[in-house]
């Protein structure tokens, strides 16, 4: 997930050039090796220094915040890394949250201090949510912000809904603390829940 | 955005006087800092104890000062309120900037030989 700074047009330009440079055809997530015809999934903290290079703040006047992940789908094992992004939420069967934290500054600030990435092992069940900061920044007509502490609330809320109508339910809830005010920035979230982990003998 | 600006023992002071920096008085924020750095300003010391809320394009307005002095000089804010502190912290600009919550320390780290 990805946030560019500012508005309109031009902040949706960067957000599709963007968009290109995380392709696994035309981008950096992926590499060919010289020694075998095999692709190799480049780390979470390799592409987002690749992302620092290639987007200067000079070059558009914007910078972006990234959440960026790379899970193994067959062993549950998750890679992350975020550049000055609100951090995701790891939220586990018994209702544990983890905040997935690892990273560094915004991407184009060329500040030289490296990305940190992080680890976790997911299980059947697990659930992640990626989120923009228009969510917890929404505001209500007394200047209130709906704030982290409620998202963590809605999200881990037991008995736990399916992911469609948990966010249902969640875009539902934010109109509702904003008293029906337009939100002041846009709303991105994305779930994902692990279904099934492969064993060892069924792995490809 | 409305501000009050001196300049005392070579260090541009920058009060903001609004209690937003976003979108809307951005551009007008960013060229007023950037004149001033035109004129030969190299220490900044901004004093935002009165801003309440700073959106990614108040953010860029810093960004940009940034690097229009391109490491040939330094910014400090002070009078950083706390949810204003959570973004900084947040976006690790905490890293980049130097932040007070006090507006008198901007001006002292600058003041430092």
């Amino acid at each position: 997930v990805i946030d560019v700074s500012g508005h309109g047009v031009p902040s949706a330009m960067l957000t599709v050039a963007l968009s290109r440079s995380l392709s696994a055809e035309t981008g950096y997530t992926v590499q060919s090796s010289m020694h075998t015809v095999a692709k190799q999934i480049v780390s979470p903290c390799e592409v987002l220094r690749n992302l620092d290079r290639e987007y200067p703040f000079e070059r558009f006047s914007k910078f972006f915040s990234i959440s960026y992940l790379v899970l193994n789908c067959q062993t549950g094992h998750l890679r992350f890394s975020s550049a000055g992004h609100p951090p995701p939420f790891l939220i586990r069967t018994d209702g544990t949250v983890r905040e997935l934290d690892a990273g560094g500054t915004l991407i184009g600030i060329g500040t030289g201090v490296d990305f940190e990435e992080g680890a976790a092992d997911l299980e059947k069940g697990d659930r992640i949510f990626l989120y923009t900061d228009g969510i917890p920044e929404r505001a209500n007509a007394k200047g209130e912000l709906f704030g982290i502490e409620r998202l963590r609330e809605k999200l881990t809320a037991i008995p736990r809904a399916g992911l469609a109508s948990l966010l249902d339910g969640l875009m539902v809830t934010l109109d509702s603390f904003a008293t029906h005010q337009p939100a002041a920035d846009d709303i991105t979230i994305c779930a994902l829940e692990f279904t099934k982990k492969l064993e060892a003998n069924e792995r490809m | 955005v409305n501000i009050e600006n001196h300049v005392e023992l070579g260090i541009l002071r920058v009060r903001v006087l609004d209690k937003r920096m976003d979108a809307h008085g951005a551009p007008d924020f960013k060229q007023k800092l950037t004149a001033m750095v035109e004129r030969g300003n190299r220490l900044i010391a901004l004093d935002i104890s009165n801003v309440e809320f700073i959106d990614s394009s108040g953010l860029g307005v810093l960004v940009s000062l940034l690097k229009q002095l391109g490491g040939q000089g330094e910014i400090a804010i002070g009078g950083v309120r706390d949810s204003v502190g959570g973004l900084f912290k947040l976006t690790r600009l905490d890293k980049v900037f130097q932040i007070f919550s006090d507006p008198q320390a901007a001006i002292e780290a600058l003041a430092q030989p």
